[in-house]
């Protein structure tokens, strides 16, 4: 199910609510996470129901080998169980993600012929892998208290965050669920979570959706792109993929909150960064936090000498291409992410001496840059859309026009002005409320129950509502 | 406290709001998606895609007249009076026979009783893409799905570019009705609009293999001959086009002429076979495809053709049978083969 239709905004929703406050009001607490685990189902199942089995598997699995670990004392076993749940949970997440990858790259390799298995990758396989990982290692560590099986498959299943995240930790998740106090209904809670629901859902259906038709159109026509078309191209994703993804935490941010549930916060206003170590500590920050804990701590971080830390920082910028998906580009993606650390560490003295402008300047080219491989079908692809900014020539295409007409929001202010105007400045708009604006989870932070709080949220959530209506789909779903 | 109105009167007004509109939206009702046209209206905006499959639904008629941009300028006025029935035309630019195939589902499972089905059909159609309409198709209007009923009725964009578009037109006290039965297009016609509107391509080295093409045609003619076999009570007749000695000329240069009138030979044999088929075809209409003042471009002609068809297929000019397919074909690979269509160039 998405968040953005009108069956969960009407249905799940709300019924999930009052199950839940309802059955806690009656101190029926194990049925109100039972009513969440149903629910989570549910969403997960919607539009799938074989993705369910695979879910539930991995769950029952992990929770198994955890079960394991608490019994059995020998170190060699041990270290086994660990290997073999690490194996396993891998092995999942690769056949159904990079299996024919693999098959495709040896075909052209060894010339062979085997055949792409037709798998359709379950939703959010990424992210619960990942949480159930950490929770594999923590096992291991002995740092799991002996949670039931109700209360992990909540932590792994909970809807908010099942299918793009943040990625949670057991320690932060549990201990809610767990936590008599946050069972009753809570109006300030639930306030906050109205207007980060709100905020999310205009983020995707009123900005990212929006920008997302010219992108879906500049990366379908490259080679007819004029120069305007091919910068707009590449800024309208920028544009995308940070109020689409963010849209969507701040709406699992949002949901939470309504239940008393407080989720990690996933971003910081990322564009804002000077430099490229700053822009991972902004962006998917529990992506980044998994990966320091789990990929480059162990590795040995920073505490095996300088060349040791470069090639850490470039693995775990390497796996992060990797998880992103099963193609060159996104490898190349992250290999340029890495890279960039390095050489951001390696010349840190010179480079702080940059005056802030230039050195936001710059890390906001890479940054755009680099999204124009993770987004593109390949990388010759990439190379001719970025070619295509020398093409000369402005004004947008008859085709592009026509589909821009469509919304509401864009065909009022056409009427008055040339659409390149309108282009231009709802471009210059949502820049200016990435870099400038607070961030949704400043927002909440703030939150007041005031009549500013409530018009703006009123506002967002019924001109989205009425605007759910054309073909969406979120971009971290193929994650 | 201040956190609980907040949130109570949110839900309140949230609620109010959304109920509001779509109490609006269905009492507007400006793709007549719940019946016939609503005596608030004078005026309807009428698009293709959005208007056609509330027409199918609603309206009565006892023909139905589909086909691409090549009948969106049939009179319906004079197709009603020279066939003798009461026609609603429901055409798809650039359609495939998907969309043909979709809004006449639709007109079936209406309450009308369909004596007559008029299809354009083209190359276009043969050749295209069997299981996609040309462009997405809002679903939600074309399923009696309530369920999707939320999509319609809690739709801003069909709100503003319908509901308000109706009433500022009533207002303004203009009258269409939601079918709109005149479409003339703006156009200025002659060879120099024709020549202009398409660069003539150079000679290619391949030739399009008809067998190549063949699983897609096959997809296309039994998108047809299902419907013309579920309904042997109600008569199909296929009408072929005149497309201008330009477009010919680009059909031969792109190395296509030969596998599309092997299509259009199969498409006969095919559909001939059916007892509730008529066919008509009027690509080989020299007099009118030699002369270029009936184009705006190398395909589309003036109303006056549309008219000139719809009074011969009433007379009965240009029928296909079993017993003249092939020798129409084949002169009309003739005359394409030898027109000269260099001295149209020249000059140029």
């Amino acid at each position: 199910m998405l968040f953005n239709s009108y069956e969960f905004i009407f249905v799940l929703l709300p019924v999930t609510l009052i199950g839940y406050f309802v059955l806690n009001k009656y101190k029926h607490y194990t049925l109100g996470k039972l009513v969440l685990i149903a629910s989570s189902l549910v969403f997960y199942g919607y539009f799938n129901p074989s993705y369910l089995w695979i879910m539930l598997t991995s769950i029952v699995l992990n929770f198994l080998i955890n079960k394991a670990l608490r019994k059995v004392q020998k170190h060699a076993i041990r270290k086994a169980m660990l290997a073999g749940g690490l194996v396993a949970n891998i092995a999942i997440l690769f056949y159904f993600k990079y299996f024919n990858f693999l098959i495709f790259n040896l075909n052209a390799i060894a010339s062979t012929n085997f055949q792409l298995i037709n798998v359709v990758l379950p939703l959010g396989i990424s992210f619960f892998t990942f949480q159930q990982l950490s929770y594999l290692v923590d096992s291991y560590r002995g740092d799991v208290p002996d949670y039931s099986f109700i209360s992990y498959t909540l932590f792994v299943a909970f809807f908010p965050q099942l299918v793009a995240g943040p990625i949670v930790l057991h320690g932060e998740m549990v201990p809610q669920f767990d936590d008599i106090e946050k069972k009753a209904f809570n109006y300030a809670s639930f306030g906050k979570g109205i207007e980060a629901f709100s905020i999310g859902l205009a983020k995707k259906v009123l900005i990212a959706d929006n920008f997302g038709k010219i992108v879906d159109y500049g990366f379908g026509n490259i080679p007819s792109l004029n120069s305007f078309e091919a910068i707009m191209t590449i800024l309208a994703y920028t544009i995308q993929i940070y109020f689409d993804f963010s849209g969507y935490c701040d709406m699992a941010t949002g949901i939470a909150w309504m239940f008393n549930i407080q989720l990690p916060q996933n971003f910081n206003s990322p564009y804002k960064a000077r430099d490229i170590s700053e822009f991972w500590k902004r962006w998917h920050m529990t992506l980044t936090r998994f990966l320091t804990k789990y990929v480059y701590i162990p590795l040995g971080g920073n505490r095996k000498g300088a060349a040791r830390t470069y090639i850490n920082i470039f693995i775990v910028f390497l796996a992060s291409g990797i998880w992103h998906g099963a193609g060159y580009t996104f490898i190349l993606w992250g290999a340029l992410h890495g890279i960039a650390q390095v050489v951001n560490r390696l010349f840190k003295k010179s480079l702080d001496k940059i005056p802030f402008a230039a050195a936001w300047f710059l890390n906001f080219i890479f940054i755009n840059v680099t999204w124009v491989y993770f987004r593109a079908p390949s990388i010759a692809d990439a190379h001719a859309l970025l070619g295509r900014i020398f093409s000369g020539g402005f004004g947008i295409n008859a085709t592009l026009t026509h589909t821009l007409l469509q919304p509401v929001f864009i065909s009022v202010p056409a009427q008055f002005l040339p659409l390149v105007i309108v282009v231009i400045a709802f471009t210059v708009m949502a820049l200016a409320i990435a870099l400038f604006a607070k961030n949704t989870n400043e927002r909440v932070a703030a939150h007041r129950p005031n009549v500013k709080t409530w018009i703006v949220s009123y506002i967002l959530l019924v001109c989205c509502v009425l605007s759910l209506s054309s073909v969406s789909s979120f971009l971290y779903f193929n994650f | 406290m201040a956190e609980k109105r907040w949130a109570n009167w949110f839900l309140v007004a949230f609620f109010a709001t959304v109920l509001l509109f779509a109490a609006v939206m269905y009492v507007t009702d400006p793709l007549l998606q719940y019946g016939t046209e609503s005596p608030l209206f004078t005026y309807y905006e009428y698009s293709e895609i959005y208007s056609n499959p509330g027409i199918a639904q609603h309206y009565k008629y006892d023909a139905v007249m589909v086909g691409t941009s090549m009948i969106e300028n049939t009179d319906v006025q004079e197709c009603n009076e020279l066939f003798g029935c009461d026609m609603v035309r429901l055409p798809y630019s650039g359609g495939t026979t998907y969309n043909m195939k979709t809004i006449l589902d639709i007109c079936f499972q209406s309450d009308n009783t369909i004596k007559t089905v008029y299809w354009e059909l083209d190359e276009y159609q043969l050749f295209a893409s069997s299981t996609e309409p040309k462009s997405p198709l809002p679903e939600y209007l074309y399923r009696n799905d309530h369920l999707e009923d939320a999509s319609y009725l809690l739709n801003l964009d069909i709100f503003y570019h319908y509901t308000v578009n109706n009433a500022l037109g009533t207002l303004k006290g203009k009258v269409q009705p939601a079918a709109r039965e005149a479409d003339t297009w703006d156009g200025t016609f002659g060879k120099e609009s024709v020549l202009a509107s398409v660069a003539r391509p150079a000679v290619s080295q391949t030739q399009q293999q008809f067998a190549d093409a063949k699983a897609q045609i096959d997809g296309n003619l039994n998108n047809i001959t299902t419907l013309v076999a579920a309904h042997p009570d109600t008569e199909f007749v296929f009408f072929m086009v005149p497309f201008s000695v330009i477009y010919w000329d680009h059909s031969l240069r792109n190395g296509e002429f030969d596998s599309h009138m092997d299509a259009v030979l199969y498409a006969m044999e095919t559909l001939l076979e059916y007892d509730n088929v008529r066919l008509y075809f009027y690509q080989n209409e020299t007099d009118i495809i030699t002369n270029l003042d009936n184009y705006k471009d190398y395909s589309h002609y003036g109303k006056w053709i549309n008219s000139f068809m719809t009074q011969s297929m009433a007379k009965g000019h240009g029928r296909v049978t079993k017993d003249n397919y092939r020798q129409i074909i084949e002169n009309m690979r003739e005359f394409v083969y030898s027109y000269d269509y260099e001295s149209i160039y020249q000059g140029h």
